[in-house]
């Protein structure tokens, strides 16, 4: 017990470590300096848009395991519709990041809409249960700027922008552990069952109203 | 040592240190940021005649300066941290959810565990070496490492 714990420690250390290499610093051999990492997620994001236009109707496959339970599809959006779903944490291309506070969530409702709040803004739109997931988006959005640094915050907004865009299917999941995960072109997005759903008003539709700089 | 012989162990052992300081602040962007202070601190100096622990332990002081930064950064409302790994599409997804679980935890350590698990576990370090890179006794770190695994295996409870 012990001892797998300190392989899984050795790995998890040692993985993390060697997905960095020289390409990936902001110095070089060369001397030249590499873009930093907020204009690195800048481009993850503008990747992001490329590749879920060029997939179109891409389908990401949950990856086949030799270890532990199979992830549970959501068919039809069972089991994912009627609750709001807390964000906990997700990756991005090769960025894992957790959840900024403890708004980020996103609700489907019966009636065919999301709500999402991705720590800045509230995001909503339709949404359609697909045969191993969702379709969601596109989403309209508040429009409040963000001027901090803080990495979470920017990888937040930018795995949602990606999840809510409807440019793809999104496939939808749950772990042995109960949580949600969220599957698009480039990213994976968990979340934890946050209790029901409950509808907005009508009048708590989602417009793009430019909004204060936080 | 001359100042060139410095720019001989950046070029040597950025990459190396920069991954270690990713393990201790959790972020590249402020790995990287840690490693060039410390170059930029030492340059002055005379090198050492092992330099590569003189290094590493000037590493560990500085993530522990950006730690603690953090920590004040997360009493106003920001929390936790970013983790990096290999590209979850080319991997069993479970696995990659079960490292980032194993990080984030190890990320949650207090200081001094977080920074005795990594010596141990990432660099490999025995014992008296993790004491004399962060100035404490063998008893100590054993201690350390002890309640770290005891405080990681909750994970799975």
């Amino acid at each position: 017990m012990k001892d797998d714990l300190e392989v899984e420690i050795r790995d998890a250390l040692r993985v993390r470590a060697q997905a960095v290499t020289a390409t990936d610093l902001r110095r070089t051999d060369d001397g030249r300096d590499h873009p930093t990492r907020r204009n690195v997620l800048a481009a993850l994001a503008a990747a992001a848009a490329v590749a879920a236009l060029a997939v179109g109707i891409g389908v990401v496959v949950w990856p086949s395991s030799d270890k532990g339970p199979t992830p549970q599809p959501a068919t039809g959006g069972a089991g994912v519709i009627g609750v709001k779903w807390q964000f906990e944490h997700g990756i991005q291309g090769t960025t894992t990041f957790t959840s900024p506070s403890g708004r980020v969530s996103i609700a489907f409702y019966r009636e065919g809409k999301f709500g999402a709040d991705d720590g800045i803004n509230y995001l909503g739109g339709p949404y359609v249960a697909t045969a191993d997931g969702l379709r969601i988006g596109p989403a309209g959005s508040t429009l409040v700027g963000y001027a901090g640094h803080d990495p979470n915050v920017l990888a937040t907004q930018i795995a949602f922008g990606a999840l809510t865009g409807g440019r793809a299917p999104v496939s939808a999941k749950f772990n042995d552990q109960g949580e949600l995960v969220l599957s698009g072109p480039g990213y994976s997005l968990w979340f934890r069952n946050a209790g029901p759903s409950v509808a907005p008003s009508e009048s708590a539709s989602f417009t793009k109203t430019p909004g204060p700089t936080r | 040592m001359r100042d060139a012989d410095w720019t001989l162990l950046y070029d040597e052992h950025y990459l190396r240190l920069v991954r270690l300081a990713l393990n201790l602040v959790d972020d590249l962007d402020s790995a990287e940021d840690v490693v060039q202070d410390v170059f930029a601190a030492v340059q002055r100096k005379p090198t050492p005649a092992d330099p590569l622990p003189y290094l590493r332990t000037a590493v560990i002081n500085r993530a522990r300066s950006v730690l603690r930064r953090r920590r004040v950064v997360r009493a106003f409302g920001a929390r936790a941290s970013v983790v990096d790994f290999a590209d979850p599409a080319d991997e069993d997804v479970l696995r990659a959810d079960r490292r980032s679980r194993i990080l984030a935890a190890i990320a949650q350590l207090p200081t001094r565990q977080k920074e005795v698990v990594v010596l141990r576990y990432y660099e490999d370090l025995r014992v008296a070496e993790i004491a004399a890179a962060l100035g404490i006794s063998a008893a100590a770190v054993s201690t350390s490492l002890a309640r770290a695994l005891d405080a990681l295996k909750e994970i799975d409870r």
